[in-house]
């Protein structure tokens, strides 16, 4: 895991190749009182990793106070397989007359095998000498990813948990259906107290009971009596289309007063008296209405005469009768 | 509403004034075999001084119907015959320089005279058709910087082919609309039809004689402005006109999306003036419902414009008039 090399030096003294024994043995006699170390351990967190996994080389120096250390220049790799992330700045801490250099450098490598960091050389200076110092090789072993040739099952989805605005709307549409559904029920309901939803506004009285009724209110308005010869005549002609409205089943309100003497006499067949007094009526009822005739009083009760008449002759019930009496 | 009008004087007026209807009918009658809706409708624009629009496929005697009115009567008649490349000039006239007088000299165009006949007028693209706007509206023609008032009366009746036949350009809305009423001249009857041949085989074709001068005609048009129209039956004008635009508040919802557009208030008075016009034919000095119904399908079926929609239903606006005639109240 660690590679840790104490170097011993008496003055000049070092234990590089390139010095010959000599010259080793010579300094170290001179200098063996000053004698001191510089401590250089190199460490990997681990040896192994998977294949682009991260891992860290820690390097710590121990070094005299006097003594200048040269960290060696680290480039994008460490060799050609592990590469260099990050390399942190060096932490130094004193500690009695030493100094401690702590460095740490992010590694990875993207290829699997087994490899060797090489040594890290590191130049040594004081006021008096220099040397180098080198680390020892660590070695670390890059494993790949297995591969699984199982073959598995589309993952079926994931349940999320529902929240309440997601539901919202539907519980609104929901509340709103019901309420829809309770006033469908409760018209009906009513309609029916009343009678058949789909019943027609025809009213309970026959269609000339309603027409004599009505002939008899505007009788008892005296209308022509005080000049108002337009309303009288307009009320007038009113009652009686609205009677072929309800007696005919024509659209009378909405017809002219010749399409309505021509949609009657298609549906009745009438006498030739009758006939003529309807359209007497109807005429005098025009001109009076969009001509300001003003008829004598002898027209104007005439002419709500005609209209009793009128209704008396062709009302339901006598055709019943009449029936009756021809069995 | 003017109270002080009486109608018996004015029925006993109409009466004398209007004896020339029954002449210039006759003298029609004598040229044209049936077409007695047309008759009548040529003359409600003649006395209401409005623009009559005759449509119907060809051979239905829209050109000969206008040519009898127009020998009928002591007036200037042009004939223009709209054909692709006719131009505003050729209708109105132009500016034209004099080398002798070294001046522009205005020359007018066909366009000034009593009656117009537009034959065939959706042969020409819109911008001779437009050319007759000012004519119809204002009475009047602007060339270069002068402004020249056409003489009274001043009436355009125009023939057009259906718009499906091929060749044939729409009228613009707003000329559209400056025609009083739109005529559909339909096929003549069986034994109308038989005359007819019998007449062609023989060569006999009688010709109209003139009858009328103009005074007479601006006389009785005045005489038609006094008919009296009761507020009633004003109040049943506008319900029809405008069950047009807001079918939905006449029980008509079912043609909200079908019209796009409804009668103009050009709709409203000349439904009127046509209601009018058909009382003083009948010889009648007051208007009742039944004149309204007579004229307003033909003041009406141009002025209701119809939707997308409308068309894909086969809905035309002669089945909207129907509806709206049966819905609206009569008064």
């Amino acid at each position: 895991m660690a590679a840790e090399k104490k170097i011993w030096y008496e003055v000049f003294a070092k234990r590089s190749s390139r010095l010959t024994l000599a010259l080793l043995l010579s300094v170290m006699g001179s200098l063996s009182a000053n004698s001191q170390f510089v401590e250089l351990r190199t460490e990997l967190d681990t040896n192994q990793i998977l294949i682009g996994e991260q891992f860290h080389l820690d390097i710590d120096i121990l070094q005299p106070a006097g003594v200048s250390i040269l960290f060696p220049l680290i480039k994008d790799t460490l060799t050609g397989k592990v590469e260099v992330l990050q390399v942190y700045p060096p932490d130094t801490l004193k500690e009695n007359d030493n100094l401690k250099i702590h460095q740490r450098i992010r590694l990875t490598s993207f290829d699997s095998g087994f490899y060797e960091i090489p040594p890290l050389k590191f130049y040594i200076r004081s006021d008096q000498w220099e040397d180098s110092l080198e680390s020892n090789p660590i070695y670390l072993l890059v494993h790949s990813v297995a591969v699984d040739s199982t073959i598995y099952d589309v993952k079926a989805p994931i349940h999320m948990p529902v929240s309440f605005l997601e539901i919202f709307p539907f519980v609104m549409g929901g509340l709103v259906l019901v309420a829809a559904i309770f006033v469908l029920v409760w018209y009906l309901r009513k309609r029916k107290k009343k009678g058949s939803a789909f019943a027609s506004d025809r009213p309970q009285d026959p269609a000339h009971v309603i027409a004599l009724r009505e002939l008899d209110e505007l009788k008892e308005q005296k209308l022509w009596q005080r000049s108002e010869f337009k309303p009288y005549y307009t009320k007038l002609t009113e009652i009686i289309r609205r009677y072929m409205e309800r007696r005919y089943s024509i659209p009378a309100m909405e017809m002219t007063s010749y399409e309505i003497l021509d949609a009657w006499k298609m549906n009745e067949r009438p006498e030739e008296d009758l006939s003529g007094k309807l359209n007497r009526l109807i005429n005098l009822a025009d001109l009076v209405k969009f001509a300001k005739e003003k008829p004598i009083a002898s027209d104007n009760e005439e002419n709500l005469d005609r209209a009793y008449e009128f209704v008396k002759k062709t009302m339901w019930v006598q055709k019943i009768e009449e029936a009756e009496d021809d069995e | 509403m003017n109270d002080t009008v009486n109608i018996k004087e004015l029925n006993e007026k109409i009466e004398k004034e209007s004896a020339f209807v029954d002449m210039i009918t006759m003298e029609i009658n004598k040229v044209i075999i049936g077409q007695k809706h047309l008759i009548d409708s040529l003359l409600i624009g003649l006395l209401t001084d409005g623009h009559v629009l005759l449509e119907g496929v060809p051979g239905l005697a829209k050109t000969l119907a206008v040519n009898t009115l127009a020998t009928t009567i002591d007036a200037k008649f042009s004939r223009i015959q709209f054909t692709p490349d006719l131009l505003p000039a050729d209708l109105i006239g132009t500016m034209i320089y004099s080398q002798k007088k070294e001046q522009f000299e205005v020359k007018k165009g066909p366009v000034f005279a009593n009656f117009i006949l537009a034959d065939e007028i959706n042969r020409s693209p819109a911008k001779v058709q437009s050319a007759l706007l000012e004519a119809m509206q204002e009475k009047q023609i602007t060339i270069g910087e002068n402004t020249y008032k056409l003489e009274r009366p001043f009436m355009v009746l125009a023939t057009q082919n259906p718009i499906e036949q091929e060749g044939t350009y729409p009228l613009p809305e707003a000329q559209v609309d400056r025609f009083m009423l739109k005529v559909i001249i339909d096929y003549p009857s069986r034994d109308e039809e038989q005359l007819i041949v019998r007449e062609n085989i023989a060569q006999v074709f009688p010709t109209a004689q003139t009858i009328l001068k103009t005074e007479n005609i601006l006389k009785a048009s005045n005489i038609v402005k006094e008919v009296y129209l009761d507020e009633k039956i004003e109040r049943y004008i506008l319900d029809i006109v405008f069950a047009t635009r807001y079918p939905e508040k006449h029980n008509l919802a079912k043609y909200t999306n079908m019209i796009q557009y409804g009668g103009s208030p050009r709709a409203s008075i000349y439904l009127a003036m046509g209601s009018k016009a058909f009382a003083f034919i009948k010889r009648r000095g007051y208007v009742i419902p039944e004149d309204v119904r007579a004229v307003c399908y033909d003041v009406m079926r141009h002025r209701i414009g119809l939707t997308y929609e409308a068309e894909a239903e086969n809905i035309t606006t002669v089945d909207i008039i129907t509806d709206i005639l049966n819905i609206v109240e009569v008064p």
